[in-house]
């Protein structure tokens, strides 16, 4: 008898069968829809190892996304869902972006570690915000995370045509970041940048957490039984809390790093799927920090492999997107009726009373 | 008499912990027999019968079922042969009504459409043939266990069923409803339905069942008509050692204050764990408070309510003289105020997490379990095993407590991991609800003894139990709910002078309270 004894022996085979089916499937609809399917062939899945710029911007492309699978990751392992992620994500990249160009007449580097605990700490009230109304109100957090977040994408929209808008982009974006706030970049002209190194260290962190800490346990058993929590001490109310305001805080983050990192402006709607790949990110990972790391790289990769193909051979970048919702479809399927069964099973005992 | 069923030499072995649960073992059942299969936790009773239905295959061994050599492949296979099973925990859906579920997946229909209230003809003859009563049009959520237990025969009978297996169908129910269930079992025999029956009860069993297999540890040790076996010697096959029956109980000592003291106390609205209203009761140091009662009716949450999990709606409960409604378990827990709920599955444990998460739940929080936010692992390693070693946990499952799945252990052991984490506090005053449930001869005697030396140590304990027998055994007092109320609470022990054992409560008397017919307050004695 080993470490090796729980429910999910079979978990490495189930965790690479969503992205080996869904490669299969973009396999099937590059052969369907390329008129040059062996250049178009390696053109998605070879060119993005090409060169070290190709390199470079995947591995920009998957560094918010790492984090948002991380804030993803706290959620669930709290047995809790946030599906504003999207919404975090885009108003941490606002805030971050509104802060750095007020503090403009600072130092740059101090203006971006102003900015990034302040973006932590904002994105994690607003989905705290969420936990609060669930243990004060039994508030389906699945549904406020959601409907906040979607109003969040809209104020930040507003704000990228309204007050925050610099007509001389002739986009809707913001004002350029200035270059000292900015992350080092690595590689130019590739867009990788030092956030990467930012993003595996929160892995890092938030693994032992989970792991070795109080706080970690807390986490774990409530996801795992709240009616036992509750009974055994653990003091529930302030643990959903606490997971929501550390999801949300990493979501924002996630949009400050990619935005003082990669972008050169806030630029209206850049952050579309970030937050929702971050979910699938983290399910593919089963909720294991470290895990996220090649989650999210496997994702990027798509992207990029979209890119490339476009590129260099006839692909429309929508096959990553395809592609992405297959294996987004898959371990969504499973997640969810993992949740729903055992919030059956919890859902009867009262679960939040006291 | 003819033989429905024969398996021969059926082994079982769980790669996952290394166990032979079956090896070699026969059965043989003949037509229209109550078969009453009895062991130990552990013996290998369900796997059996799971090999049976089909849930999972042998490793070897052969099975002919009604003339056919084979193995069923899944339990629907084993069901279009009609072998119907009865698990411990009903099946059933609480939203829909008992027809609803009696028909699900053959509904009647009126068009295309399903005549959700429709009872069909059948149903009614085969209730009438069972002789099982039960309102049609009731929802599963406000039927009483022994009413589900009705819907869940109704549902395999209606659906053709001759060959029952009844796993520990009695254990939930009242001596009264298990009285009922046994007449129907008896008219399914005589309409030459054939039973297996999974038990503990030996004189349930060798009252009503007409053969017998005792199997220990995964071995068949006996097998054969039920005439030319005792009780005893059923006992002692299923045990391999006689275990002896009673328990050593002085008289309780003088009562000083009471510890806790519970006073016209009420949980309005009817939650999972039922409601309850005006009781009051007084808990002393030394004293076994027993509590007895349908189950839901209001005994657990009264239990609930006690232990901070639940919110009364009015009431006082103090305790050592100071009020604690409204605190947490954690700071009852502190104060020795120690809580064993009966759940141990879903409340008591968490059967994902490991034996050591589970045993440092109550601790975690402070040194030497974690310094500054940090858990100490082997700390928390060496506690665990020193208490569940103390409980006489089973080696197998010694074996690696930082990572070994609480679900992976038999619910004696699960039992055990959550006592010692509780008893582990020195509790003064103990809340306990059906401890025993479940457990075999030897897990319950040791449970039962680890109470009784709680109370000689001057700890009160309030113990909720299904099992009268358990209640007569261990109890002083015994208070019985009926309906939500305190309609008795009766003296169990002799006091000074008083000589003659027949003033002592007994099952019957019990029951009678337990039913509504005595009590109401009068006779409460204190």
């Amino acid at each position: 008898m080993s470490r090796t004894i729980s429910r999910n022996h079979g978990a490495t085979w189930s965790a690479l069968f969503p992205p080996l089916l869904a490669l299969a499937f973009g396999t099937v609809v590059i052969l369907l829809t390329s008129q040059m399917p062996l250049q178009a062939f390696a053109a998605f899945f070879l060119k993005p190892f090409s060169a070290t710029f190709f390199v470079g911007n995947w591995l920009a492309g998957a560094t918010p996304l790492i984090i948002t699978g991380l804030a993803a990751c706290v959620a669930f392992t709290a047995g809790a869902f946030n599906l504003g992620l999207e919404g975090q994500v885009y108003g941490g990249a606002v805030l971050a972006g509104f802060l750095v160009l007020q503090m403009s007449h600072l130092p740059g580097w101090l203006g971006m570690w102003l900015a990034l605990p302040a973006v932590f700490i904002a994105g994690g009230a607003l989905a705290g915000l969420s936990g609060w109304m669930r243990v004060k109100w039994k508030v389906d957090s699945l549904l406020s995370t959601f409907l906040i977040g979607n109003i969040l994408v809209f104020v930040c929209d507003f704000l990228l045509e309204g007050p925050m808008l610099d007509p001389s982009s002739g986009l809707s974006a913001s004002g350029l970041i200035p270059d000292p706030a900015k992350f080092w970049q690595l590689s130019p002209p590739s867009l990788l940048h030092a956030g990467i190194f930012l993003s595996i260290f929160l892995a890092i962190v938030l693994a032992w957490m989970l792991k070795g800490s109080t706080f970690g346990y807390e986490i774990r058993l409530v996801g795992k039984n709240v009616g036992f929590s509750r009974y055994g001490g653990i003091p529930v109310k302030r643990v959903y809390f606490l997971a929501f305001f550390l999801s949300g805080g990493l979501a924002a983050l996630a949009g400050a790093v990619d935005v003082l990192g990669a972008q050169e402006r806030v630029i209206r709607g850049f952050s579309s799927g970030y937050g929702w790949n971050g979910i699938a990110v983290a399910l593919i990972a089963r909720n294991h920090p470290l895990l996220v790391i090649p989650a999210a790289l496997f994702f990027a990769y798509l992207e990029a492999g979209a890119q490339t193909g476009g590129l260099f051979a006839d692909l429309s970048p929508e096959i990553a997107r395809l592609i992405q919702s297959v294996v987004f479809f898959i371990v969504s399927a499973q997640a969810l009726s993992d949740y729903f069964s055992r919030k059956r099973v919890s859902g009867k005992r009262g679960v939040l009373h006291g | 008499m003819q033989t429905i069923l024969e398996m021969k030499g059926i082994t079982k072995f769980f790669p996952a912990n290394q166990v032979h649960a079956l090896d070699g073992v026969d059965l043989q059942v003949n037509t229209g027999a109550i078969h009453a299969l009895v062991g130990e936790n552990g013996a290998g009773k369900t796997t059996l019968m799971r090999i049976l239905n089909g849930w999972f295959p042998a490793n070897s061994g052969s099975m002919v079922f009604k003339g056919e050599k084979a193995f069923f492949r899944s339990p629907a296979e084993a069901f279009a042969h009609g072998i119907g099973m009865v698990h411990q925990h009903f099946r059933l859906v609480e939203d829909f009504s008992v027809v609803q579920n009696v028909v699900l997946g053959v509904e009647p229909r009126v068009g295309k459409l399903f005549a959700s209230r429709h009872v069909p003809q059948k149903l009614q003859q085969v209730a009438q043939e069972s002789q099982i009563t039960v309102d049609f049009h009731a929802r599963v959520k406000d039927l009483s266990i022994g009413d589900r237990q009705k819907v869940t025969l109704l549902r395999l009978l209606y659906r053709d069923s001759d060959f029952l297996i009844l796993d520990e169908p009695t254990s939930v129910l009242t001596p009264l409803e298990a009285k009922g269930f046994f007449n129907i079992l008896l008219t399914l025999q005589s309409k030459g339905k054939t039973i297996v029956w999974v038990s503990h009860h030996l004189h349930e069993v060798k009252q009503y069942a007409s053969e017998v297999s005792v199997l220990r540890k995964g071995k068949m040790v006996f097998s054969g008509s039920l005439s030319s076996v005792s009780v005893d010697k059923l006992s002692e096959m299923m045990v391999g050692e006689s275990v002896k029956e009673t328990y050593q109980r002085e008289p309780p000592p003088k009562r000083s204050a009471p510890v806790l003291s519970v006073s016209h106390f009420s949980l309005d609205h009817s939650g999972h764990y039922g409601r309850f209203e005006d009781v009051s009761l007084e808990l002393f140091p030394g004293e076994i408070q027993g509590i007895a009662g349908v189950s839901g009716s209001g005994q657990s949450a009264l239990a609930h309510c006690i232990a901070g999990l639940l919110e009364p709606s009015s009431g006082t409960l103090s305790y050592q003289g100071k009020d604690i409604v409204g605190e947490s378990p954690r700071e009852l827990r502190e104060q020795k105020l120690v809580f064993v709920p009966e759940d141990r599955l879903h409340e008591g444990s968490c059967v994902h997490a490991s034996i050591s998460e589970n045993w440092v739940v109550s601790r975690y929080y402070h040194p030497p379990f974690s310094r500054e936010g940090r858990l100490q692992f082997p700390t928390i390693q060496e506690q665990t095993l020193k208490w569940v070693r103390d409980f006489q946990l089973d080696e197998s499952g010694l074996k690696d407590v930082l990572h070994f799945e609480v679900g992976f252990l038999s619910g004696g052991n699960i039992q055990k991991v959550l006592l010692s984490r509780e008893l582990s506090h020195d509790p003064r005053v103990l809340v306990v609800c059906d401890p025993t449930w479940g457990l075999d001869v030897k897990s319950t005697r040791f449970v039962r003894e680890k109470l009784l030396e709680l109370r000689q140590k001057g700890c009160a304990i309030l113990l909720v139990s299904a099992d009268l027998d358990e209640l007569l055994e261990l109890s002083d007092w015994i208070g019985v709910f009926f309906n939500g109320r305190l309609v008795g609470n009766l003296q169990n022990y002799l006091s000074s002078g008083e000589e003659s054992p027949a003033k002592l409560p007994d099952r019957f008397l019990v029951s009678r309270y337990m039913t509504g017919i005595s009590g109401a307050g009068k006779e409460q004695a204190s």
